[in-house]
């Protein structure tokens, strides 16, 4: 295990000055210095564990910062919450969860764990505080946040809904950190739609083109003055592959701005997760790469400097997808 | 030897194809879904006898263990994954009054239990059972009755993601933005459960059509897509082309469909956003009601003069109420018109894909609604093919209007209590840093603890203010606050309120 929260530090200051510098001038050309906060190592006594089952490899399927020391995981084959420590790599804690869990969010001392039909909540130390199950109606869900002290379940068809009314609240677009919803759209071959709908009840709609052919528009995150999406090209469409990119476009009280940063993200996934992808109230993103080696969280911050740190050569170097290393089932029956 | 003994697999394999592409019978997308959703909702009774820990399967050479999922009682929710396993929900219950394990996650030990000591389907066994086979096909062979498609985006529900010799997934709902709601057996949750997969997830899968799928079907369904719920629209964006008769700006979105019918309908019949001023209208800006929305800028809008009587309107909305429990319908309406003669604004219930509305669920004829009112209405529908008709027959002078609409189900359990609505703003933001002005729905609290945090997480200062008219004032007298971004937290009662705060 290793992580340094030193460098966590030096990418917080980096982000901070270069988040400063384009409240003033956000149309600029900005782009991302990555980072690496920790690398966990699977199945060692204080890894991850790791397993090859029918349809999927698992391991750990979603991230959350705890604090400045302390960073959570779940893992999707164990069934378990595992924080860990930056600072030394030890586990803090570790719990059980109900089987299979998708996703999970941490908000003021407890963890809301979104599972097949039912958001668990449990406090620092693993204790159960209560849970609820979802209609059945509400199917395929694998994302949850919170905002502003409630609990939004993020659709596969773009939407959200808040829990905790009488009658579920439907809402436009997935909920993000800064109160956005932002909602994306595949228009044609080369071109997607975005709309926003601000704190304010504001919405802003544009368009924005992509060289190649769009696979998939998918929410990352908000701040109050940039939209981070995952955009989703095919290299190939039948079977399929695709290239990731982190795209970054500028927000302002007006109205969406332009395209201000196009990060390509590692073409490796060594288990399945459902949470790659995450914005910091500061506008840092962090990128969780599953890989041979372990898993690596990064944090990308974004900077004007031409010359930016990017991720491990290593990393940038491996290619590998879990789907290509499936567990190959005897099927003469 | 052993290249004989491949020919001879591989002849079989086709053999068995070609049998079954000749018996087969054609299927409609809709029957798919029918086929493999109850997979998904099954509910059965487990006794101890059919949860069994690594117990040897001797005719079958292999060991079953039950997966931990399933407990003794009537709780379990799911057709259990079983490694080569192709279970019918008839086949399953007969099977566990046998004593059968209810599903089986062993796969490391030769031999195939299923369905000799246990229960359940496997990925492909599943696919077989949607597709309406009575033969079993494995990814390797499902390549031999089914089609590629050229993209991923053309795939529609009831067609398939295949990865040979290792996975295969159903397809749901093809969303517009690239992610796809999948049906599956697989061994991440050891059963049968709806799953949703964005394109890099899907790397190496081959979308694929199943040969005898109903595409004869997809002229008179005008390619209809019903939306899940929850679903809302306040009918903001612009308005898209009908695919069933290439009418421009009728649909909301995709779910929606317009409909003219009566004695004689014309161009005016078609509801539009309220903004229209294409040439189905004649005097677009007449019978217009104010305010154009109760939510946001826009709303859907029947054109009611000039009132040609005897016609009709409908704005169709295609649902897929499927999920049990009841559902509520909630919108905004308005018709500022007193006393017109014929009139009728009706909202009917389809359960059968639009051939009948057989199910009135509001009709208001004669009553002046001069503002903006919202109309409630429930359903205890379940059918996946529901279409949700709002009517206008016979005609007034005024236009009728609908807005903020939603279709929700009911809640089974609730956590905590929501928020009031985000009605908390700060400004000037950015600040100078001397002064910041706040208003924020009703707490029932006539104060505000706030704390003011660097984007390092250090307090950087803290008060308590007075609110007054639901809004408050801060003033930095010593400098407090420099240039930067801080996170601004307020606690007032039993509410929090954050936003984060830029000074220059």
């Amino acid at each position: 295990m290793k992580k340094s929260s030193f460098f966590l530090t030096i990418a917080f200051c980096l982000q901070y000055f270069a988040h400063a510098q384009q409240v003033a001038s956000s149309a600029l050309k900005a782009g991302y210095s990555v980072t690496e906060l920790t690398k966990t190592a699977w199945n060692t006594p204080d890894g991850f564990p790791y397993q090859q089952v029918a349809g999927a490899n698992l391991g750990v399927t979603s991230f959350e910062i705890i604090d400045n020391n302390r960073i959570a995981f779940l893992s999707d084959a164990s069934n378990e919450i595992l924080v860990i420590y930056k600072s030394t790599g030890k586990t803090n804690v570790k719990f059980s969860v109900p089987q299979a869990p998708r996703d999970f969010v941490y908000d003021q001392g407890l963890f809301y764990v979104l599972g097949d039909g039912m958001v668990s909540i449990y406090d620092l130390t693993g204790k159960a505080v209560s849970s609820t199950t979802l209609p059945e109606s509400l199917v395929g869900v694998g994302r949850i946040t919170r905002y502003n002290n409630a609990t939004y379940l993020l659709l596969p068809s773009g939407n959200s809904v808040l829990l905790g009314a009488s009658a579920l609240q439907g809402f436009k677009g997935w909920m993000t950190g800064s109160g956005n919803f932002i909602y994306t759209a595949i228009l044609n071959s080369n071109s997607y739609a975005v709309q926003v709908t601000n704190a304010d009840g504001k919405v802003f709609n544009a368009n924005f083109n992509s060289d190649k052919k769009v696979a998939g528009v998918y929410v990352v995150g908000s701040t109050i003055d940039r939209i981070m999406l995952d955009v989703q090209t095919y290299v190939t469409e039948s079977p399929i592959s695709v290239e990731r990119h982190l795209i970054t476009i500028s927000l302002s009280p007006v109205g969406i701005g332009a395209v201000v940063s196009d990060k390509k993200i590692p073409d490796l996934y060594y288990v399945l997760s459902d949470k790659e992808l995450s914005v910091l109230p500061n506008g840092a993103v962090l990128n969780m790469v599953s890989a041979p080696d372990g898993v690596h969280l990064f944090t990308l911050t974004e900077t004007e400097m031409t010359k930016t740190n990017d991720y491990p050569s290593a990393i940038l170097a491996t290619k590998y997808h879990f789907n290509d290393h499936l567990i190959q089932l005897n099927e003469s029956k | 030897m052993k290249l004989i003994s491949n020919r001879l697999v591989l002849f079989c394999s086709l053999l068995l194809a070609f049998t079954a592409s000749l018996s087969a019978q054609t299927i409609t997308r809709t029957q798919i879904h029918n086929n493999a959703r109850p997979f998904t909702t099954y509910h059965f009774t487990a006794s101890s006898s059919n949860i069994q820990p690594a117990t040897s399967c001797p005719s079958a050479g292999g060991n079953v263990t039950t997966p931990s999922w399933v407990t003794v009682g009537s709780s379990n929710v799911g057709m259990a994954y079983c490694w080569g396993g192709f279970s019918s929900l008839t086949s399953f219950t007969s099977g566990l009054s046998n004593g059968k394990s209810a599903g089986d996650n062993d796969c490391s030990t030769n031999g195939d239990c299923c369905e000799t000591c246990a229960l359940g389907v496997d990925c492909s066994g599943f696919v077989s059972h949607a597709w309406g086979l009575t033969t079993k096909y494995s990814t390797t062979t499902i390549p031999n009755i089914s089609t590629a498609y050229n993209s991923a985006s053309q795939v529609k529900q009831g067609d398939c993601f295949n990865l040979s010799g290792s996975h295969v997934r159903l397809v749901d709902t093809n969303y517009v933005n690239g992610s796809f709601l999948l049906m599956e057996s697989s061994a991440v949750d050891w059963k049968v459960s709806y799953r949703t997969y964005s394109a890099s997830q899907l790397t190496s899968y081959t979308p694929r059509w199943y040969v005898h799928v109903d595409t004869s079907g997809n002229t008179p369904i005008c390619n209809r897509y019903y939306a899940t719920l929850p679903y809302s629209n306040s009918f903001e964006p612009a308005w898209e082309t009908d695919s069933c008769n290439s009418g421009p700006q009728r649909s909301p979105d995709k779910y929606w469909k317009g409909y003219t019918g009566g004695t004689s309908p014309d161009g005016d019949d078609n509801w539009h956003r309220d903004d229209y001023t294409g040439g189905e209208w004649t005097s677009p800006t007449s019978g217009q009601y104010t305010p154009a929305a109760s939510n946001g800028s826009y709303s859907a809008r029947f054109h009611n003069a000039p009132p040609p009587a005897g016609s009709i309107g409908a704005l169709d909305l295609y649902l897929d109420l499927s999920g049990a429990g009841s559902k509520t319908i909630k919108f905004d309406y308005i018709h500022n018109e007193a006393s017109p003669a014929p009139f009728a604004f009706n909202v009917e219930l389809s359960t059968d894909g639009g051939i009948n509305f057989s199910n009135a669920l509001l009709t208001i004829t004669s009553a002046q609604v001069s503002t903006w009112t919202t109309q409630t209405v429930n359903t205890t529908a379940t059918s996946s093919t529901c279409v949700l008709r709002f009517v206008v027959s016979d005609k007034g002078n005024q236009d009728v209007g609908i807005d903020n609409l939603s279709v929700t189900p009911t809640v089974v359990t609730g956590i905590n209590s929501p928020d009031a609505p985000d009605l908390f703003s700060l400004y000037p933001n950015p600040t100078d840093g001397t002064i910041l002005n706040g208003t924020l729905p009703e707490t029932g609290c006539p104060t505000m603890d706030i704390h003011i945090y660097s984007i390092l997480g250090s307090e950087v200062t803290s008060s308590q203010v007075n609110i007054s008219g639901n809004s408050f004032f801060l003033h930095f007298t010593n400098g407090e606050l420099a240039s930067g971004v801080y996170l601004f937290v307020g606690t007032s009662g039993n509410k929090k309120f954050i936003k984060k705060i830029v000074v220059n």
